[in-house]
C-alpha cells in the first residue's frame, strides 16, 4: 500500500484569508515505514493527513494510495477507509454509540468479518488501548474521562486492523504511561505486521524515539525532510521553522557548548545517560569536567 | 481573608447515584492557599476534572464540602460568585471562543454579570494586555493560532476579576511554542498579580514550574508537594501511570551511578551546571 502524494495544493474555501493550506506537497511514504510529521501550528498537518484516506480532495495534485488516484471520482473510498485508519486529532468526535462496546464494534461490523471475529477484535483493541472490556464497556461513551474517551476512539480504529494507521496527534490527553504503552504496541504491530504508520505529534521526544523518517512541514510545505537523527540534528533549522528539539537534545547541545563531546544526535534519556556515563569514566572527560 | 482560598473537606464524588461503586472522588481534603500555583497530575480516570469542577460549582460534591473564600458551593445563593471568582480554562482552544472579535470575546463575562459598560472596557484592554495580546483585539479568533486562543480565553476569565485561575489541560492540544506561551503566561499572572493558579496536566515539566504538584490516583489525593520532592518517587509515579520529566529521569540515572548531580534536578541549565562546574 504504497502511498504517493504528488504537487497536492488545498484551501479551505470560505476562509477569508486566501492562503492554501497545502501549498504544493511531494511525498511518498513506503510500506512499513514510520514516518513522523511535524510542524508548527497551522502548517498543514492535520489537512495532510486527512487526504491519505479521501476525507478531503485535493484541489490540485494527486493522492494515490495503492496506484489508486483518490481524487478519482470513481475512486472506491470505502474499501481505501478499510485499509487507511485515521485517528483524528480530536477523537471523541469519532464516539457516537451508545456504548463502548458498541463504538469500537462499528468499523469492523461494516467489514463483513463473522461477529465472533468482530467480539474478539474489539476485547483486543481495548485491552491495547489499556481499557478494561469488562469494566468500561458496558459504559457510555460520553461518560468517560477525556484520556478515556481518546483511547475508545483508538481502539475503535485499531479493531478495523488497518494496514496504513494515520494518528493526528493520538496521545494528547493520554497519561504518560497511555502514551508510551499505546504507542509502543502500534510499533509492534509494525513490526510483526509490517504496518505503515504516519504519525503527526508535537511531542518531539516521541517522535524521536519512534519514527524512522522525518517530515518538517511549515506553511503548506515541506521544509524538511530525512531520517529523525539527522533532522532532528538541524535544531537551528527546526527553530527557525517554529519548532524546538527534545529537552534531552538541547541538553547534549548545551554540554557540548561547555566541552564534553556527548554526540549531537542523542534524542533519549537512555543514550544520554550511556554516553555521559561514558564520558565521564573516561580519564580525559572527568580531567575536564573538573578542570 | 484568613485561611485558604478553596477548601476541600472529605469530598466524594459520584456522578451516578445508581451505581455507588464507580466512586470519581474518594473523600478528597485538599487546600489551596491564595497566591498558590499548584499542579495537578494523575493517570486518565483519576479524577482530576471532577475534581476541578468541584472549584467553581459545575459539580457539586456527593458527600462532603467545598469551600471558596469561605463561600460553600452547594449554596445556591453562593454559585454566581464562585464562579466570578475561579474561572476554568479547558483542553480545546476551539471550543473556549464565543464572539467573532477577540475584544467582544474578552467582553462577554463581564457583561453577564451586569459590568458597565465604560468599566468592560477598561478591564478588557487590561486583560488583554496581561496575557500580551493587545495588538491581536480586533482580530477574529478562529485565526489565531491554539496558544493564542487560550490567552484570548484567559484574558475572558480575568476580565471577570477572578481570585482563582483552573486549567484543565489547558496546553494538551496546543504545540511546544503555544505551550511555552500558556505556561509563562499563568506563571506572570501568579508571581506578578498574585492569581493563585491550578493547573492540570499531563506534561511532568509543565508541574515542575508550580509551588506544589498534587498527585491523583484512582479518586484520592496520594501524594503531594513541591516538584522536587514530588518527581524523587519516580518508582512511585510510575506504578501509578505517571512518570519524572526526562531531565529528572536523566540526572536519577546519572546520580545512581555515582555522578556529583542531585537526583532531583529539574532543568537542562542545573544538569549541565552540576556536570560542568563553570568556575
Ligand atoms: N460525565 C460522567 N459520567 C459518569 N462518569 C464519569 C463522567 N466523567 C468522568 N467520569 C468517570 O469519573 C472518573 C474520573 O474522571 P475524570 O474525568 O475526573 O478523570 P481525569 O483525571 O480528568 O482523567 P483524564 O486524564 O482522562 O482527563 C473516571 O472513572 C470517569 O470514567
Ligand atoms: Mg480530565
Amino acid at each position: 500500500m504504497p502511498i504517493l502524494i504528488e504537487k497536492l495544493e488545498y484551501a479551505y474555501s470560505g476562509g477569508a484569508e486566501s492562503t492554501p493550506a497545502l501549498a504544493g506537497i511531494d511525498l511518498a511514504i513506503g510500506d512499513g515505514e514510520f514516518v513522523g510529521i511535524i510542524g508548527p501550528t497551522g502548517s498543514g498537518k492535520s489537512t495532510l493527513v486527512q487526504h491519505l484516506n479521501g476525507l478531503l480532495r485535493p484541489d490540485r495534485g494527486r493522492v494515490l494510495v495503492d496506484g489508486v488516484d483518490l481524487a478519482d471520482r470513481h475512486a472506491d473510498l470505502r474499501a481505501i477507509r478499510q485499509k487507511v485508519g485515521l485517528v483524528f486529532q480530536y477523537p471523541e468526535h469519532q464516539l457516537f454509540e451508545e456504548t463502548v462496546l458498541e463504538d469500537v464494534a462499528f468499523g469492523p461490523r461494516n467489514l463483513a468479518i463473522p461477529p465472533d471475529i468482530v467480539q474478539e477484535r474489539v476485547v483486543r483493541a481495548l485491552i491495547t488501548v489499556g481499557l478494561d472490556p469488562a469494566e468500561i464497556g458496558p459504559r457510555s461513551p460520553f461518560a468517560l474521562s477525556g484520556g478515556q474517551m481518546r483511547r475508545v476512539a483508538l481502539a475503535g480504529v485499531l479493531a478495523m486492523e488497518p494496514q496504513v494507521l494515520v494518528l493526528d496527534e493520538p496521545a494528547a490527553g493520554l497519561d504518560p504511561r497511555g502514551r508510551r504503552d499505546i504507542l509502543g504496541h502500534i510499533q509492534r504491530l509494525r513490526a510483526e505486521r509490517g504496518i505503515t504508520v504516519v504519525l503527526v505529534s508535537h511531542n518531539m521526544e516521541e517522535v524521536a524515539r519512534l519514527t524512522d523518517r522525518l517530515v518538517v512541514l511549515n506553511a503548506g510545505r515541506v521544509v524538511l525532510e530525512g531520517p529523525t537523527r539527522e533532522v532532528f540534528g538541524q535544531s537551528d533549522l527546526l527553530r527557525q521553522n517554529g519548532l524546538g528539539v527534545p529537552s534531552i537534545t538541547r541538553l547534549a547541545a548545551e554540554l557540548r557548548r561547555r566541552g564534553m563531546k556527548v554526540p549531537a544526535d542523542v534524542v533519549t534519556v537512555e543514550e544520554a545517560a550511556g554516553a555521559i556515563l561514558r564520558l565521564w569514566s573516561s580519564p580525559s572527560g572527568q580531567a575536564r569536567a573538573h578542570a | 481573608m484568613d485561611g485558604p482560598l478553596i477548601r476541600l473537606e472529605q469530598v466524594t464524588h459520584r456522578y451516578d447515584p445508581g451505581r455507588p461503586d464507580q466512586v470519581a472522588l474518594d473523600g478528597v481534603d485538599l487546600e489551596v492557599a491564595a497566591g498558590e500555583f499548584v499542579a495537578v497530575v494523575g493517570a486518565n480516570g483519576s479524577g482530576k476534572s471532577t475534581l476541578a469542577k468541584h472549584l467553581n460549582a459545575l459539580l457539586l460534591p456527593t458527600e462532603g464540602a467545598v469551600r471558596v473564600a469561605g463561600l460553600d458551593t452547594r449554596d445556591p445563593g453562593a454559585a454566581w460568585e464562585v464562579r466570578r471568582m475561579v474561572g476554568m480554562v479547558f483542553q480545546n482552544p476551539d471550543n473556549q471562543i464565543v464572539a467573532t472579535v477577540v475584544e467582544e470575546d474578552v467582553a462577554f463575562g463581564p457583561e453577564n454579570l451586569g459590568v458597565e459598560p465604560s468599566t468592560i472596557r477598561a478591564r478588557v484592554k487590561e486583560a488583554l494586555a496581561m496575557v500580551r495580546m493587545s495588538e491581536f483585539r480586533a482580530r477574529a479568533p478562529h485565526l489565531l493560532s491554539g496558544g493564542q486562543k487560550q490567552r484570548v480565553a484567559i484574558a475572558g476569565i480575568l476580565a471577570m476579576r477572578p481570585r482563582c485561575l483552573v486549567l484543565d489541560e489547558a496546553t494538551s492540544m496546543l504545540d511546544p511554542s503555544g505551550r511555552d506561551e500558556v505556561l509563562n503566561t499563568i506563571r506572570r499572572l501568579n508571581k506578578d498579580e498574585g492569581l493563585t493558579v491550578v493547573h492540570i496536566t499531563h506534561f511532568m515539566e509543565e508541574a515542575g514550574a508550580a509551588d506544589r504538584v498534587v498527585v491523583m490516583d484512582r479518586g484520592r489525593v496520594v501524594l503531594q508537594g513541591s516538584p522536587r520532592t514530588v518527581f524523587t518517587q519516580a518508582r512511585r509515579l510510575e506504578r501509578m501511570g505517571l512518570e519524572v520529566p526526562p531531565i529528572t529521569a536523566l540526572a536519577g540515572i546519572l546520580a545512581a551511578a555515582g555522578l556529583p548531580i542531585s537526583a532531583a534536578s529539574l532543568s537542562v541549565e542545573e544538569v549541565v551546571d552540576a556536570l560542568c562546574p563553570s568556575s
